[in-house]
């Protein structure tokens, strides 16, 4: 497919353990796609694999129709999950360096990472050295060295994690961006709710497999399931299990999860009778419910023999 | 993409420039340099003993000695031992010791029955014995006019030139004391050079530097890059304590004969030394990812090196440093202070070179093997084997 990333078939093991197996994978041009799973589902080793960081024991990556290269690879643009920067290094040198081992001469490299630095809020900074940064701002210049090679496709493993906000804001405006433009973006994250607005497109994988991918709004909508939300907090008594059952709740409220046939009427009223309801709706299922129905758990509780989250993260060979 | 040269000069650019900002690599270049130029300029200054001109105050206590005479045989005494003499007169004694204390004079000859000789303890013993000669000569001479020997006669049984002194061998042994400096300052830099690049290799795999890396470039230019990069911080290093040798020795300075292939083949092996070095020891960071982790890990190495250094400086003449000097870890250390002591053959010395470039050749292949599987497993300290058999 002209200008898709395609990862077919891709099966990896470490020792005994299976960590990809056979997953498929599709990133078309101008579209956000998540790929989107627990810790420890494999995530991050298919980004790996993706950019020839690991060779996969069996299986495919192709760019634009046919097997990608080594010059293919070069050409994207990869924020790895747990930052990798030079603490010592200021940081426009920094960027003008990674832009020049992306085959940019010095003087280009300048000037796109000046730019970049400009629309990241970081010109200011460019003399500093990283470690002389905020947090969020050393994120910020994660994201400039991922881009300051303006790539066709860019990869951002778990781009959000850790970030106020704002910086989710920020980072999801440039994601837009990046997609508007007519390119490629990948990125991946355990935490569904909070990318359910950025999604397009998904990849659900747990344990090594992909257990849903599509079109995230098709998806929703082609799902049988539907959800009631009130505004209250509904205990589980209330209502008979027969019709709906309370799937989640938080402090805007609780989430019951419609049987097939009932009647969001008849639950509605149910829940009405132990207070007022100042809110509801009937809804298509979220992304952590989507997830739940095809993996059989939580997103956020591994089921199985996982892992523990923020575990050895080991890649072999 | 940028080409696999390029890179790599990228990645040893980068070394280079954070080296070049750090205040310590600077202190040693300049502890280096200042140590090296002491060596050359003090024994220029301080030239003790073997002058090339002497000072000798005469003390004539018995009449019968004319000054001219006894001077024109100090004159030639000394002369035979390749210097000049300055010949002054003292009133008495007691000034001529003054003048001895003070170092006004560096000898003073009392001219009595015996004749004495006044020196500081423990200098001038070659200028002592020429005046020992020199006052029994003149002893002699008085004798044989005391005899009735006419002065043409006695002059005529004195023109036999005395006996010249041939010192041998001398160079040899400040030719070793320079390659001994020479594997020191060696030793030193590859043993924080690979301190250094293990280091570098492990911060890097522990702050996922590389993984930012691997996805830009190949294993390769960023294992080689860092060598090459911090190999030249070693070479800037040698080159800081070599400049002052050098210049010594195009002024012409007092240097010991062969210095200068003891340097070159010093600086021969110090290449092949920190290569091989160096590349182990990048391939040895990758196996860890804490910066208290980076020494540990090369400790094998500095074991290794530590030996072939105290090998090389204490017996270079022995078997067992004829050995060692063919054994690719230890010839950089061994091979130089035996090509200064004149213990290795010219075949010694090209087996060995070529053994050495072989060595760093095959560790160039499994450093970056070892780099490769190693730099992305993280989580553990790793061990060499299980990385090599995956």
């Amino acid at each position: 497919m002209p200008g898709t990333l395609v990862a077919r078939g891709i099966h990896q093991r470490f020792g005994d353990r299976v960590v990809l197996d056979g997953v498929d994978l599709e990133v078309p041009p101008g579209r956000v796609v998540g790929l989107l799973g627990p810790n420890g589902a494999g995530k991050t080793t298919l980004m790996r694999i993706l950019f020839g960081v690991l060779s996969p024991d069996a299986g495919s990556v192709e760019w634009d129709g046919r097997p990608a290269t080594d010059h293919d690879r070069r050409s994207w643009g990869y924020m790895p999950q747990e930052r990798g920067l030079y603490r010592d290094m200021p940081v426009l040198e920094q960027l003008v360096w990674i832009a020049r081992l992306h085959g940019l001469t010095a003087a280009e490299g300048e000037a796109r990472a000046r730019r970049l630095l400009e629309q990241l809020g970081l010109a200011e900074r460019a003399k500093d050295k990283v470690q002389d940064l905020s947090g969020g701002m050393a994120q910020r210049v994660q994201l400039a060295a991922a881009m300051v090679h303006e790539p066709p496709l860019l990869v951002l493993d778990e781009p959000f994690a850790g970030l106020d906000p704002v910086a989710v804001a920020f980072l999801s405006a440039v994601i837009r961006e990046h997609v508007a433009a007519g390119r490629n973006l990948l990125f991946s994250s355990h935490q569904l709710d909070l990318v359910e607005d950025l999604c397009e497109e998904i990849t659900l994988i747990d344990r090594g497999k992909v257990v849903l991918s599509g079109n995230l709004a098709a998806l929703r909508a082609a799902s049988e399931e539907r959800y009631l939300r009130v505004s209250v907090h509904v205990e589980d008594d209330w209502v008979d299990p027969g019709l709906a059952v309370v799937r989640s709740r938080n402090a805007a409220g609780s989430r019951l999860r419609l049987a097939p046939g009932a009647d969001p009427g008849a639950v509605l009223d149910l829940v009405r009778a132990h207070g007022p309801v100042a809110d509801f709706g009937v809804e298509a299922p979220s992304l952590s419910e989507l997830f739940l129905d095809a993996a059989g758990h939580p997103v956020d509780e591994p089921g199985g023999d996982e892992p523990a989250p923020g575990g050895v993260a080991e890649a072999a060979r | 993409m940028t080409s696999w040269w390029a890179a790599t000069w990228l990645v040893a650019a980068r070394e280079l420039r954070q080296a070049a900002r750090s205040r310590g690599l600077w202190a040693t270049v300049a502890v280096l340099f200042l140590g090296s130029t002491a060596a050359m300029v003090l024994p220029e200054v301080f030239s003790g003993d073997d002058r090339s001109s002497y000072d000798v105050a005469v003390v004539l206590d018995d009449g019968d000695v004319e000054l001219a005479a006894l001077e024109a045989a100090i004159v030639q005494i000394v002369d035979a031992i390749d210097a000049d003499v300055e010949v002054t007169e003292a009133p008495d004694v007691d000034t001529a010791r003054q003048q001895v204390l003070d170092e006004e004079v560096d000898v003073a000859v009392a001219v009595a029955d015996p004749p004495r000789i006044l020196v500081r303890a423990g200098t001038f013993e070659r200028l002592v014995g020429a005046l020992r000669q020199a006052l029994a000569t003149q002893a002699l001479v008085d004798g044989l006019l005391d005899a009735g020997l006419e002065p043409s006669e006695v002059e005529a049984l004195l023109a036999a030139p005395p006996a010249e002194v041939e010192e041998l061998d001398t160079e040899a042994e400040r030719r070793q004391g320079a390659a001994f400096l020479l594997s020191l300052v060696a030793y030193v830099l590859i043993l924080m050079l690979m301190v250094n690049v293990a280091n570098g290799v492990a911060v890097e795999k522990g702050n996922r530097i590389s993984e930012v890396l691997l996805a830009i470039v190949r294993p390769g230019p960023l294992l080689y890059g860092k060598v090459i990069g911090l190999a030249i911080v070693g070479f800037v290093h040698l080159a800081a304590g070599a400049l002052p040798v050098v210049v010594k020795m195009l002024v012409g300075g007092d240097l010991p004969e062969g210095l200068g292939g003891a340097l070159a083949g010093g600086i021969v092996w110090f290449a092949l030394g920190i290569a091989l070095y160096l590349l182990l020891a990048g391939a040895l960071g990758a196996l860890v990812e804490r910066q208290e982790e980076a020494s540990s890990v090369v400790s094998p190495l500095s074991l290794m090196l530590i030996a072939a250094y105290f090998a090389g400086a204490t017996s270079a003449d022995s078997p067992v440093a004829a050995v060692l000097a063919y054994i690719p870890l230890t010839s950089p250390m061994v091979m130089p202070s035996r090509i200064a002591v004149g213990a290795a053959s010219g075949v010694d010395i090209v087996v060995s070179a070529l053994l050495s470039v072989v060595a760093v050749v095959v560790a160039a292949r499994v450093s970056a093997v070892v780099y490769r599987r190693a730099i992305v497993r993280t989580g553990r300290r790793l061990k060499l084997r299980e990385v090599l058999g995956s």
